[in-house]
């Protein structure tokens, strides 16, 4: 039989499925060529694992949430309720600089240097972005093959550009038979041919690779007894649960009567939503987009996500 | 004389450099690992994720309870494998029942088995006890009778073990409040009976020692005195409480709910002075849990008595050479 033949309904028909398949099939071709065995990725630095799980943004914001937890930075804020932490004006300032020599990790060093006086935060982590330590890290997980190397975005891209060959040929194929048999009801057939080309283009990049993904999973299996002790943690810097806690689960599992502070680290500007494409190397807006991305845990099933991420996390309670 | 002088301070000078060259952390690092590769680590308890991953360094190994990951989801499972990625990670079982007189269920070794098969530990680990009997479930383990029927019993199903599972499993010595009523032998021929019989490795847990002694009466020094000090792989410590007995007496529980007392510390330093192999020393904590500066100080301690049994090993060799000398 030739799908071509179809009448336009059933036509339609065979074009979402068609569409489908096309779009699985790149999905597994990106599932059996990401998961690549390239070696042991640490677990003993939080903010790796933050970043791999929200990007650049999310591991500056949680960096920052330890410091402040640990007394090395203090807010400065217009008022002492919840709201006001969160206010525009909130700022930050190092409580102590002999810390920006006592803290051990790159990325905490340079966060105090931030700090050094008083800095309105998002603004202030904002241009933190790129530095070095948040390099290292991008550098880190390209290398564990957690998130996507050069190599990878090429393939991926390759992928989806035949993908979308196809998947356009095959409606242009359909086009071009149906206008030569004198039918112009072609609209709806245009319509899903472009909802396809964006599906297939919107989900062939992920901020992870599959490896990264299972990787994440693994880490959230290990600490998931944390996050059932979330209401219980102890504030002050005592333990590392709390900096654990945010990395592989988000500052949105993070109780803000524990840590009041964590609501002024929260972003203000909605996350781009799950699944959001990003094909360039250096944009970390991208990594708010992932920490609603899966949108699966990430967010904190969703209520906790409302308040603090704004409508655009609303959508990720699943 | 000049030449005397000459040639010690020459030496002097060499034994100056060899010192500095020694000093160096690779060779720190070569003579470390050249010694008895003695290792301390940790209990895995999910409460403690946080800390251990934050104090790696400072931990060898992990124990991790098999039975938590029998009927675990895959995911699970794939978590404990990354996590045996990380560091080195035994396995501890609780639930086989091996020194029972009925044989270890088929299902429960397919699942020890399986999970060997996916995390690759370094070793696994049973107790000596009986869990289930007549179709009950203790929720406890249950010290047998100390018998020779007992000791043939645990070695035909620790055979069966090792044959379902590929390996055979260190056997831990368990604590118990009351004596195992129709006892004939005492605990230490018991363990040591089955340890010749098996032919397997003995996890000693000291704390459990200590406690028997303490509740039983005997000089838990002595008992650690009267093991085959070559079948000793694995050491466990922990800590307890004392409750009161229904006859008013104090008896030591092992709950592993507090820190490791020192009488356990000796007891590691007297089983580290006899034991001929490397031993791997595992802290137990269960619940309670203090802060993490805390747990690595216990290791820390351990890794003192260890140090000082060895040291106390080394030196009975030396003088035992020169006397032959």
């Amino acid at each position: 039989m030739n799908p071509f033949d179809l009448r336009g309904p059933e036509f339609l028909v065979f074009y979402i499925f068609f569409s489908w398949l096309v779009i699985a099939g790149i999905g597994l071709l990106r599932r059996l060529s990401e998961d690549r065995d390239t070696g042991k990725p640490p677990i003993d630095d939080p903010y790796l694992v933050a970043f791999l799980r929200g990007g650049e943004s999310e591991s500056l914001r949680v960096a920052t949430l330890s410091l402040i937890d640990r007394g090395l930075l203090a807010l400065k804020s217009s008022g002492t309720s919840l709201l006001s932490l969160h206010a525009p004006d909130s700022r930050l300032e190092l409580t102590d600089p002999a810390a920006i020599d006592s803290v051990k990790r790159p990325i905490e060093k340079r966060i105090l240097e931030a700090f050094k006086t008083a800095q309105p935060i998002h603004s202030t982590l904002d241009s933190l972005a790129g530095c070095t330590a948040c390099f290292d890290y991008s550098i880190n997980l390209e290398k564990f093959g957690l998130i996507p190397d050069e190599e990878v975005r090429k393939a991926r891209l390759r992928r989806v550009a035949i993908a979308i060959g196809i998947l356009l040929g095959v409606a242009a194929v359909k086009i071009f038979i149906a206008l030569s048999r004198g039918r112009t009801n072609i609209f709806f057939l245009v319509i899903l041919s472009g909802l396809a080309t964006f599906l297939a283009f919107k989900n062939s990049n992920p901020f992870r690779t599959v490896r990264g993904e299972k990787f994440l999973q693994d880490v959230r299996s290990l600490f998931s007894s944390l996050r059932q002790r979330a209401a219980s943690l102890r504030p002050g810097g005592a333990t590392s649960d709390l900096v654990w806690l945010a990395s592989a689960y988000g500052l949105t599992e993070v109780s803000p009567i524990l840590f009041p502070s964590v609501v002024a680290l929260r972003p203000r500007r909605p996350p781009r939503g799950p699944g959001s494409t990003r094909w360039g190397s250096g944009d970390s807006s991208c990594g708010t987009s992932t920490s609603c991305g899966s949108g699966s845990s990430s967010c904190g099933g969703g209520s906790g996500c409302g308040g603090g991420c704004g409508g655009g996390c609303g959508g990720c309670g699943g | 004389m000049e030449a005397q002088g000459a040639a010690a301070g020459a030496e002097g000078v060499a034994g100056v450099a060899v010192a500095k060259m020694m000093n160096t952390p690779q060779v720190r690092d070569v003579l470390r690992a050249s010694a008895l590769a003695d290792r301390v680590g940790l209990g895995w308890r999910p409460d403690l994720a946080a800390g251990i991953f934050e104090h790696l360094d400072g931990i060898d190994l992990l124990e991790v309870i098999a039975d938590d990951f029998f009927s675990a989801p895959r995911r699970q499972v794939r978590a404990l494998k990354t996590l045996a990625a990380q560091v080195p990670v035994v396995l501890h079982g609780v639930s086989l029942g091996l020194a029972s007189s009925s044989p270890v269920e088929t299902k429960r070794l397919d699942q020890m088995a399986r999970l060997m098969d996916q995390v690759r530990p370094e070793f696994w680990s049973e107790h000596l006890a009986f869990v289930r009997a007549g179709g009950f479930e203790i929720g406890h383990l249950a010290a047998p009778p100390r018998s020779t029927a007992s000791v043939d019993a645990t070695a035909s199903n620790l055979h069966r073990a090792q044959a379902a599972v590929g390996a055979m499993p260190l056997v831990e010595n368990i604590a118990t409040l009351i004596d195992p009523p129709a006892s004939t032998l005492s605990e230490s021929a018991w363990l040591n009976g089955i340890l010749c019989s098996s032919n397997c490795g003995l996890l000693l847990d000291l704390h459990n020692v200590l406690a028997n002694g303490l509740n039983h009466g005997y000089d838990p020094l002595e008992f650690v005195r009267q093991i085959p000090p070559d079948r000793i792989s694995a050491i466990h410590i922990a800590g307890g409480k004392f409750v009161s007995a229904p006859d008013g007496s104090q008896r030591l529980l092992d709950d592993h709910f507090h820190d490791v007392p020192d009488p356990v510390f000796d007891l590691l330093e007297e089983t580290a002075a006899r034991a001929t192999g490397p031993l791997t020393v595992i802290l137990e904590r269960d619940g309670d849990y203090p802060s993490m500066d805390s747990l690595l100080a216990q290791i820390a301690q351990a890794r003192r008595a260890l140090a000082k049994g060895r040291d106390r090993h080394r030196d009975r060799r030396a003088q035992l050479i020169e006397a032959v000398a």
